[in-house]
Protein backbone atom coordinates (compact mmCIF):
# COMPACT_ATOMS: atom_id res chain seq x y z
CA UNK A 1 0.00 0.00 0.00
CA UNK A 2 1.63 3.25 -1.19
CA UNK A 3 -0.57 5.51 0.88
CA UNK A 4 -3.95 7.12 0.99
CA UNK A 5 -4.48 8.28 -2.58
CA UNK A 6 -7.86 9.55 -3.74
CA UNK A 7 -9.17 11.60 -6.66
CA UNK A 8 -9.72 15.28 -5.90
CA UNK A 9 -11.56 18.18 -7.51
CA UNK A 10 -10.47 21.74 -6.77
CA UNK A 11 -13.17 24.28 -7.57
CA UNK A 12 -13.53 28.04 -7.55
CA UNK A 13 -15.22 28.86 -4.20
CA UNK A 14 -19.02 29.14 -4.51
CA UNK A 15 -18.93 32.78 -3.38
CA UNK A 16 -16.55 33.69 -6.21
CA UNK A 17 -18.43 31.53 -8.74
CA UNK A 18 -21.60 33.43 -7.91
CA UNK A 19 -19.79 36.76 -8.26
CA UNK A 20 -18.38 35.76 -11.65
CA UNK A 21 -21.78 34.57 -12.85
CA UNK A 22 -23.44 37.82 -11.80
CA UNK A 23 -20.75 39.74 -13.69
CA UNK A 24 -21.43 37.49 -16.73
CA UNK A 25 -17.91 36.07 -16.60
CA UNK A 26 -17.31 32.35 -17.17
CA UNK A 27 -16.60 30.21 -14.13
CA UNK A 28 -13.47 28.09 -14.74
CA UNK A 29 -14.12 24.34 -14.58
CA UNK A 30 -12.61 22.45 -11.63
CA UNK A 31 -9.08 21.09 -11.70
CA UNK A 32 -9.12 17.33 -11.21
CA UNK A 33 -6.44 14.79 -10.38
CA UNK A 34 -5.00 12.69 -7.61
CA UNK A 35 -4.36 13.68 -4.00
CA UNK A 36 -2.35 12.05 -1.24
CA UNK A 37 -3.37 12.29 2.41
CA UNK A 38 -0.37 13.65 4.31
CA UNK A 39 -0.85 13.62 8.08
CA UNK A 40 2.54 15.30 8.50
CA UNK A 41 1.43 18.46 6.73
CA UNK A 42 -0.22 21.25 8.69
CA UNK A 43 -1.87 22.74 5.59
CA UNK A 44 -3.37 21.22 2.47
CA UNK A 45 -1.21 22.02 -0.58
CA UNK A 46 -2.32 22.24 -4.20
CA UNK A 47 -0.05 22.55 -7.24
CA UNK A 48 0.01 26.34 -7.64
CA UNK A 49 -0.27 26.55 -11.46
CA UNK A 50 -3.64 24.79 -11.16
CA UNK A 51 -4.85 27.43 -8.69
CA UNK A 52 -3.70 30.16 -11.06
CA UNK A 53 -5.53 28.40 -13.90
CA UNK A 54 -8.72 28.70 -11.83
CA UNK A 55 -8.22 32.47 -11.89
CA UNK A 56 -7.73 32.62 -8.12
CA UNK A 57 -5.84 35.36 -6.29
CA UNK A 58 -3.94 34.63 -3.05
CA UNK A 59 -5.87 35.72 0.04
CA UNK A 60 -2.94 35.39 2.46
CA UNK A 61 0.77 34.62 2.64
CA UNK A 62 2.17 32.34 5.35
CA UNK A 63 5.59 31.14 6.39
CA UNK A 64 6.36 27.48 5.94
CA UNK A 65 9.28 25.75 7.60
CA UNK A 66 11.71 23.98 5.31
CA UNK A 67 15.09 22.32 5.69
CA UNK A 68 16.60 25.56 4.33
CA UNK A 69 14.66 27.87 6.64
CA UNK A 70 11.26 29.55 6.34
CA UNK A 71 9.76 30.36 2.94
CA UNK A 72 6.65 32.32 2.02
CA UNK A 73 3.73 30.42 0.55
CA UNK A 74 0.63 31.90 -1.02
CA UNK A 75 -2.71 30.85 0.49
CA UNK A 76 -5.83 30.49 -1.65
CA UNK A 77 -9.49 29.88 -0.85
CA UNK A 78 -10.95 26.95 -2.79
CA UNK A 79 -13.82 24.49 -2.69
CA UNK A 80 -12.62 20.89 -2.50
CA UNK A 81 -14.57 17.79 -3.43
CA UNK A 82 -13.49 14.15 -3.18
CA UNK A 83 -15.71 12.40 -5.75
CA UNK A 84 -14.66 8.86 -4.86
CA UNK A 85 -15.43 9.48 -1.20
CA UNK A 86 -18.65 11.39 -1.87
CA UNK A 87 -17.33 14.20 0.31
CA UNK A 88 -17.77 17.85 -0.63
CA UNK A 89 -15.54 19.62 1.89
CA UNK A 90 -16.70 23.10 0.91
CA UNK A 91 -14.63 26.25 1.38
CA UNK A 92 -11.12 25.75 2.72
CA UNK A 93 -7.71 27.45 2.68
CA UNK A 94 -4.88 25.74 0.79
CA UNK A 95 -1.30 26.70 0.08
CA UNK A 96 0.08 26.92 -3.42
CA UNK A 97 2.99 24.49 -3.81
CA UNK A 98 5.22 23.18 -6.55
CA UNK A 99 4.29 19.52 -7.06
CA UNK A 100 5.96 19.26 -10.45
CA UNK A 101 7.22 15.74 -11.02
CA UNK A 102 5.27 14.18 -8.15
CA UNK A 103 3.57 11.08 -9.51
CA UNK A 104 1.35 8.36 -8.09
CA UNK A 105 3.04 4.94 -8.03
CA UNK A 106 2.69 2.49 -10.90
CA UNK A 107 1.03 -0.29 -8.97
CA UNK A 108 -1.69 -2.81 -9.70
CA UNK A 109 -1.34 -2.13 -13.43
CA UNK A 110 -2.30 1.54 -13.04
CA UNK A 111 -0.54 4.24 -15.02
CA UNK A 112 1.24 6.82 -12.83
CA UNK A 113 -0.63 10.12 -12.66
CA UNK A 114 0.51 13.56 -11.53
CA UNK A 115 -0.13 14.29 -7.88
CA UNK A 116 -1.95 17.62 -7.66
CA UNK A 117 -2.58 17.92 -3.93
CA UNK A 118 -1.35 16.88 -0.50
CA UNK A 119 -4.22 16.74 1.97
CA UNK A 120 -3.03 18.19 5.26
CA UNK A 121 -4.35 18.49 8.77
CA UNK A 122 -6.39 21.67 8.26
CA UNK A 123 -8.68 19.54 6.09
CA UNK A 124 -8.31 16.33 8.09
CA UNK A 125 -9.53 18.30 11.12
CA UNK A 126 -12.99 18.02 9.54
CA UNK A 127 -13.07 14.22 9.43
CA UNK A 128 -12.09 10.95 11.10
CA UNK A 129 -9.35 9.04 9.25
CA UNK A 130 -9.24 5.32 9.98
CA UNK A 131 -6.03 3.52 8.96
CA UNK A 132 -6.43 -0.26 9.01
CA UNK A 133 -2.80 -1.16 8.40
CA UNK A 134 -3.03 -4.89 9.00
CA UNK A 135 -5.84 -5.21 6.44
CA UNK A 136 -4.29 -2.74 4.00
CA UNK A 137 -7.10 -0.21 3.70
CA UNK A 138 -8.17 3.17 5.04
CA UNK A 139 -11.44 5.04 5.30
CA UNK A 140 -12.73 8.51 6.09
CA UNK A 141 -15.92 9.58 7.79
CA UNK A 142 -17.11 13.12 8.40
CA UNK B 1 1.47 54.21 -4.42
CA UNK B 2 2.78 51.71 -6.96
CA UNK B 3 1.09 48.33 -7.15
CA UNK B 4 3.25 45.45 -5.84
CA UNK B 5 4.62 43.10 -8.48
CA UNK B 6 2.57 39.94 -9.16
CA UNK B 7 5.34 37.80 -7.66
CA UNK B 8 4.81 39.47 -4.29
CA UNK B 9 1.04 39.45 -3.77
CA UNK B 10 -0.66 41.36 -0.97
CA UNK B 11 2.55 43.14 0.11
CA UNK B 12 0.70 46.35 0.90
CA UNK B 13 -2.01 44.57 2.87
CA UNK B 14 0.51 42.40 4.74
CA UNK B 15 2.64 45.40 5.70
CA UNK B 16 -0.46 47.20 6.96
CA UNK B 17 -1.54 44.10 8.91
CA UNK B 18 1.88 43.82 10.55
CA UNK B 19 1.88 47.49 11.51
CA UNK B 20 -1.52 47.17 13.16
CA UNK B 21 -1.29 43.65 14.61
CA UNK B 22 -0.56 44.70 18.22
CA UNK B 23 -3.31 47.31 18.20
CA UNK B 24 -5.85 44.89 16.76
CA UNK B 25 -4.85 42.17 19.23
CA UNK B 26 -6.30 44.37 21.98
CA UNK B 27 -9.77 44.26 20.44
CA UNK B 28 -9.98 41.50 17.86
CA UNK B 29 -7.70 38.66 19.01
CA UNK B 30 -8.53 35.41 17.22
CA UNK B 31 -10.80 37.08 14.68
CA UNK B 32 -10.24 37.20 10.93
CA UNK B 33 -9.31 40.58 9.45
CA UNK B 34 -10.47 41.55 5.96
CA UNK B 35 -7.91 44.04 4.64
CA UNK B 36 -7.78 45.88 1.33
CA UNK B 37 -4.83 48.18 0.62
CA UNK B 38 -4.31 50.19 3.85
CA UNK B 39 -7.80 49.65 5.22
CA UNK B 40 -9.25 47.24 7.73
CA UNK B 41 -12.62 46.60 6.15
CA UNK B 42 -14.00 44.58 9.07
CA UNK B 43 -13.23 41.68 11.37
CA UNK B 44 -15.14 38.39 11.43
CA UNK B 45 -15.39 35.42 13.75
CA UNK B 46 -14.83 32.87 10.97
CA UNK B 47 -12.77 32.54 7.81
CA UNK B 48 -15.89 31.74 5.75
CA UNK B 49 -17.57 34.99 6.79
CA UNK B 50 -14.47 37.06 6.08
CA UNK B 51 -13.91 35.49 2.65
CA UNK B 52 -17.58 35.84 1.67
CA UNK B 53 -17.54 39.52 2.62
CA UNK B 54 -14.33 40.03 0.65
CA UNK B 55 -15.78 38.50 -2.51
CA UNK B 56 -19.04 40.39 -2.09
CA UNK B 57 -17.18 43.70 -1.84
CA UNK B 58 -14.15 43.19 -4.10
CA UNK B 59 -15.12 40.35 -6.45
CA UNK B 60 -12.01 38.74 -7.94
CA UNK B 61 -9.70 41.63 -6.92
CA UNK B 62 -6.96 40.73 -4.41
CA UNK B 63 -7.75 41.16 -0.71
CA UNK B 64 -6.22 39.81 2.49
CA UNK B 65 -7.98 37.51 4.97
CA UNK B 66 -5.77 36.83 7.98
CA UNK B 67 -6.42 35.67 11.52
CA UNK B 68 -5.27 38.12 14.19
CA UNK B 69 -2.90 36.13 16.38
CA UNK B 70 -0.07 37.17 18.67
CA UNK B 71 2.30 34.84 16.87
CA UNK B 72 1.63 33.29 13.51
CA UNK B 73 2.00 29.51 13.66
CA UNK B 74 4.65 28.19 11.30
CA UNK B 75 3.30 25.70 8.78
CA UNK B 76 5.17 22.72 7.47
CA UNK B 77 4.85 20.04 4.82
CA UNK B 78 7.80 17.78 5.65
CA UNK B 79 7.15 15.29 2.85
CA UNK B 80 7.42 18.10 0.33
CA UNK B 81 10.15 20.25 1.79
CA UNK B 82 12.59 17.53 2.82
CA UNK B 83 12.09 15.82 -0.51
CA UNK B 84 10.57 12.65 0.90
CA UNK B 85 8.14 12.42 -1.99
CA UNK B 86 11.03 12.29 -4.41
CA UNK B 87 12.90 9.65 -2.43
CA UNK B 88 13.59 6.44 -4.30
CA UNK B 89 13.05 3.15 -2.51
CA UNK B 90 16.24 1.17 -1.96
Amino acid sequence: MFGALTPIEVHVPPQLAQSLTQAKHPVPPPQTGQSLIDTGATFTSVHEPLLVALGLQPINVIQAGTANGPVNQNVYAVRINFPALGWDVGLIEVTGSNLTGQMTPASHGQTPQPLMALVGRNLLARCCLHWEGSAGFWSISW
Amino acid sequence: MNQPPPSAPLQRELAFFQSKRNEWLQHYAGQYALVKDDTLVKTFTSFDEAYSAGVERFGSEPFLVKQILEQEPEQSTPALFVGALFANPL
